[in-house]
């Protein structure tokens, strides 16, 4: 007779989880109307962190069971009404295991309403060797709308034994609620690129892209965005992204530290460009 | 064989498409490195190749050519490409040029190169040069395969140029580099891309050194 193996033992199965937020104003400050969060998602309750918009609203996202697994599939819909302002962060990065082939897959849905300031700003995805994560965000922005969208991802191999992350995708697709497209940004890396010197991140082991969907005359200047996050060790470059829907900027570190002030200080100025006001920092 | 000779013409580097002035990032990464040896033109090159050409200009050349010369599809293939490419250098770069390859052919007679030229003024397409490339091959009797070959070759044999006036490289260094990327050019146009697939490219390095090197006072390429 065969025995079963404990039940510890067997892989799990990887975890479905649609999580929903929705924020609107009440009694003059942004409040979190409806929340939907399951495992291993977890929210912080809310911050209101900054005396100079008591209105803003900060909540800090967290992953319960250490980390990204294979065959994860997570999504996460953010609705932001009219005039609600909030800034969803991360407490720290993400460690994204082993995808054995399969691979997570962590979507999002934005919606910013007329006159809203929505940031959703996260530390950098840790790509474990094997790692295989696809990330797919679409959001939709009224024309005064305010967007900041910061992703990135940074190589580390734990047992340095020369083993390669499989695959890092990001998709990203900006509208209007007419459906009009401004932006579209999709790219992909496998882990054997990062060993060249002058390859897609010419030598670096961290990469993010900061999204600013503003009014032009809301945004920071090209060298203001790239000098702040130049100062915290990043080579970073911004332009004004396609369709004048605001600014985008790449940024490549040589560790996921770097990377990670480097991507806070874009938030800060992003946001105080946008709001006309600095915003307190965010603890970690 | 007319058409062999047809991609030869249009892969041919002398053929005014205005991509004497594109150099894909290179001059800018060029100035943030300091120096460049012939191993990383290699890298940099195969890099572009697989992560950008392969995936994203080719995509953009074969949808455009699949539309036959209907305008509402070219265009709504320029609008993707506008919206799917990082950088203000890199997107009027683009534009520029597919203006100018349309010129060239509008002149030596090609029906569809007016028209898209009419396109581009009243606004129905943006005249981005894989689109512009896509739509005018089709016209001109390339079948899918040597569209992309030519295409493939035109961005390889640009760089090697671009490296060689930049001194990166010396000419005939820069010809086994050429040389060297023919195989994976052949092995790519080979994959066959399926209708609407998605524009995709992952080039950070050489979009910050084009984004950076938009703003510097003396530069020898428009990004």
């Amino acid at each position: 007779m065969r025995s079963l193996p404990l039940s510890c033992s067997v892989p799990e199965a990887g975890r479905e989880v649609e999580a929903r937020l929705a924020f609107d104003v009440a009694g003059g400050r942004t409040t979190l109307r409806r929340q939907h969060v399951g495992y291993p998602l977890h929210i912080t309750r809310g911050f209101y962190l900054d005396k100079a918009r008591p209105d803003l609203l900060t909540l800090y996202l967290q992953s319960a069971s250490g980390g990204v697994y294979a065959d994860d599939r997570l999504g996460l819909d953010v609705a932001v009404d009219a005039n609600a302002a909030v800034n969803i962060t991360t407490q720290a990065s993400t460690v994204v295991h082993d995808g054995r082939g399969t691979g997570a897959i962590q979507r999002l849905t934005v919606t910013v309403g007329a006159g809203a300031f929505c940031a959703i700003v996260n530390d950098p995805y840790i790509m474990f060797p094997g790692a295989r994560l696809s990330l797919g965000a679409t959001a939709s922005v009224a024309e005064d709308g305010v967007l900041i969208l910061a992703d990135g991802f940074a190589v580390h191999d734990p047992r340095e034994r020369d083993r390669a992350f499989a695959r890092y995708s990001a998709s990203t697709r900006i509208l209007r609620p007419d459906g009009r497209l401004l932006v579209s940004d999709h790219g992909s890396v496998d882990g054997d690129e990062m060993a060249m010197r002058s390859g897609a991140l010419g030598g670096m082991n961290a990469a993010a892209t900061v999204f600013i969907v503003a009014r032009p005359d809301r945004l920071p200047g090209p060298e203001e965005f790239e000098n702040a996050a130049d100062r915290c060790g990043c080579l970073a470059g911004a332009s004004v992204a396609p369709n004048q829907a605001g600014m985008v900027m790449r940024l490549l570190a040589p560790d996921g530290g770097a990377l990670g002030r480097g991507i806070e200080a874009a938030f800060h100025v992003a946001a105080c460009s946008t709001l006309g006001v600095d915003l307190a920092r965010r603890r970690k | 064989m007319m058409s062999i000779l047809q991609a030869m013409w249009q892969a041919d580097g002398s053929f005014p498409n205005g991509s004497f002035a594109f150099s894909y990032g290179l001059e800018g990464f060029v100035v943030l490195r300091g120096k460049l040896d012939a191993t990383d033109l290699s890298e940099l090159m195969s890099t572009i190749i697989r992560q950008r050409w392969a995936t994203f200009d080719r995509v953009a050349l074969l949808r455009a050519f699949r539309a036959k010369g209907d305008p509402a599809l070219i265009g709504a293939v320029d609008r993707e490409v506008e919206a799917a490419t990082f950088g203000e250098a890199l997107r009027s770069g683009s534009r520029r040029n597919g203006a100018s390859f349309l010129n060239a052919h509008a002149r030596l007679g090609s029906p569809i190169a007016a028209a898209l030229r009419s396109d581009i003024r009243t606004g129905t397409c943006l005249g981005h040069m894989a689109v512009m490339q896509g739509a005018v091959w089709q016209e001109t009797g390339l079948d899918e395969r040597l569209a992309q070959l030519a295409s493939g070759y035109a961005v390889a044999s640009g760089l090697v140029t671009t490296a060689v006036r930049l001194g990166v490289v010396g000419a005939l260094q820069g010809q086994g580099l050429l040389r060297a990327c023919l195989p994976e050019i052949a092995r790519l146009a080979a994959i066959d891309s399926p209708e609407n697939e998605e524009l995709s490219s992952f080039l950070p390095v050489l979009e910050i050194a084009s984004a950076r090197h938009a703003k510097a006072d003396l530069r020898l390429f428009a990004n």
